[in-house]
């Protein structure tokens, strides 16, 4: 079977969390959106992770992904006036090409050198929304778009926009189990844990790691489309390779071996960030600190720390 | 089939060093092959070179009359062959059990294989228990594959090789770090599944006993070339390898 009873039940637990949301924020002091922005990460750092904690591959490349697809989801709105149907799935398939193009390019590299050109690459798409005004509006960002209606549903309100994208995240959470359950899966776990015994068990080993680039990247290509249009706004700092970083540290605290690890680290860097950013706007020193805190004395991450090793 | 796997004229460079030099080989089908020689002789970068691990700077390698010298790793797992390395390289974060069966589920896989109608079918767990009891791993089943003994993790490999039901099995030193127990119980293995169902195995060893003991033909390299080669008795009285080998082990 794709899911498994326990798959199901787990990932249905969490949905019904994540459902009661609009309910709950407000009346504890936060907002709608802050769940929406924790959904929208989630459904980036467990994509990414498939790539990180699943193929055992680091990429700084990601947030190239996610800000084209939401640059694309920009000015496919703004320009061609598309609907959000429409432009969605186009601004996806974008981020997927791209992926499938750079991926070519740079899989054959390893570790170190392929962790750099991910940068690189990342880096090259970040100046162009910076640099090219006439169409990404430059430093100022991509503005003037609004979201209004997905298959004639009001998406306007925070709530309406929050169960769109809760349907988004339910759906690439079950994606991504079904995957990493499969035959497919398997073999990336197995990839993961040694390069040359699987390339000896007559495994094609690039031509995996490509695929686990390329579903990744479109997984980002998702969130970054769906943050666009929860700000009603792109800007360049979403392509930068920061914002990669973040999906590291996202499956990192909430520990990468874990399927909701990345989940788990997306809320709490969302919930980090929030509070620690009304107390200081040097709120990337703290949490740099609790990554540090991390990478040093709970490896596994959070979810990792209390399931003790078991492959989630 | 005469010529199973054969190589003409092999050489492998790392920058002006020739660490195999116009080797030349011929090992019939279903035939035990030992090669040996002394340290440093190039019998690992020849076994790299045979299996795809690493690429030919020139010379040819033949499977069946079929070059393969261009042919990826694993496009030669898929041709048939099957190899161990010398520190052993399986999955040590995951269980002896899923170690077996993920080389039980590559060898029944096409890429990219979803079709899960046909794995349930072949019942890949089923097959990955029978292998676990005809190698002794039933009990560890459920241990993690990396704190088994250095001997154990060897055997896993070797069950893992297995697992692909090669026509070709190459093992670089199989018996190297085992106790002369864990030895014996892996030779005896080795031989309990040739008898049963003989394929070629292309071995480099150390120990002249187990060479003696399983090998048809033995192939003896030094200095990256081909030395000697005969069957045991016809290598042990040669001159040459007494001077290059026997005599210096000895």
């Amino acid at each position: 079977m794709m899911w498994t009873g326990k798959d199901l039940l787990r990932i249905g637990g969490a949905a019904l969390l994540f459902a009661l949301l609009p309910a709950v924020l407000p009346r504890v002091g936060s907002s709608i959106p802050v769940g929406t922005e924790i959904m929208i990460w989630g459904i980036f750092a467990t994509g990414y992770n498939i790539l990180l904690g699943g193929t055992g591959i680091l990429s700084f490349g990601h947030a190239a992904f996610f800000g084209l697809s939401g640059y694309a989801t920009g000015l496919l709105l703004l320009k061609a006036n598309l609907p959000l149907s429409a432009a969605i799935p186009a601004a996806v398939t974008m981020a997927f090409l791209a992926a499938f193009l750079i991926g070519a390019l740079i899989i054959r590299k390893r570790g170190i050198y392929f962790a750099m050109l991910t940068i690189a690459f990342g880096q090259m798409f970040y100046f162009i929304a910076s640099q090219w005004n006439s169409v990404t509006g430059g430093q100022d960002g991509l503005t003037g778009f609004k979201r209004t209606e997905f298959l004639g549903v009001d998406i306007r309100p925070e709530v309406n926009f929050f169960y769109l994208v809760f349907a988004f995240f339910l759906l690439t959470m079950l994606l991504v189990r079904g995957l990493m359950n499969s035959s497919i899966g398997k073999t990336l776990v197995a990839i993961r844990e040694n390069i040359h015994r699987a390339e000896f068990l007559g495994i094609d080993v690039k031509k995996y790691q490509h695929f686990a680039f390329v579903v990744s990247a479109t997984f980002s290509g998702l969130a970054g489309s769906l943050y666009v249009l929860l700000l009603n706004f792109a800007f360049p700092e979403l392509l930068n390779w920061k914002t990669s970083g973040d999906a590291v540290l996202m499956s990192v605290i909430g520990g990468m071996r874990a399927f909701f690890g990345p989940l788990v680290g997306a809320g709490v860097f969302v919930f980090l960030r929030d509070m620690i950013s009304t107390l200081t706007p040097h709120w990337a020193l703290p949490l740099g600190a609790i990554f540090v805190t991390f990478v040093l004395f709970f490896q596994k991450g959070i979810l990792g720390f209390f399931e003790r090793g078991k492959e989630g | 089939m005469s010529r199973h796997l054969e190589c003409r004229g092999l050489v492998k460079s790392f920058g002006g060093f020739k660490a195999v030099n116009d080797m030349n080989m011929a090992v019939k089908k279903d035939e035990i092959r030992a090669i040996i020689g002394p340290n440093g002789a190039g019998k690992s970068t020849m076994f790299n070179l045979l299996t795809g691990f690493y690429p030919a700077t020139s010379g040819k390698i033949l499977y069946k009359d079929v070059d393969i010298t261009d042919t990826p790793a694993y496009g030669r797992v898929k041709m048939g062959f099957s190899r161990s390395f010398q520190t052993p390289r399986i999955f040590p974060e995951l269980t002896v059990r899923q170690n077996v069966y993920l080389s039980v589920q590559a060898y029944h896989s096409k890429p990219f294989d979803l079709n899960i109608f046909k794995f349930r079918a072949l019942d890949l767990p089923g097959k990955t228990e029978e292998l676990l009891g005809i190698f002794d791993f039933t009990r560890h089943a459920d241990q993690l594959a990396g704190s088994l003994s250095h001997g154990d993790q060897r055997i896993l490999e070797i069950c893992m090789a297995m697992a692909l039901s090669p026509e070709v099995l190459l093992l670089d030193e199989p018996t190297s770090g085992m106790s002369e127990n864990e030895t014996n119980k892996t030779i005896d293995l080795l031989m309990r599944i040739y008898d049963e169902d003989p394929i070629t195995m292309v071995i480099i060893e150390h120990d002249m006993r187990i060479v003696k003991r399983i090998s048809h033909h033995i192939t003896v390299m030094h200095q990256g070339a081909l030395l000697a080669e005969g069957t045991y008795e016809q290598v042990e009285a040669n001159e040459l390898v007494q001077k290059a080998y026997f005599g210096e082990v000895r």
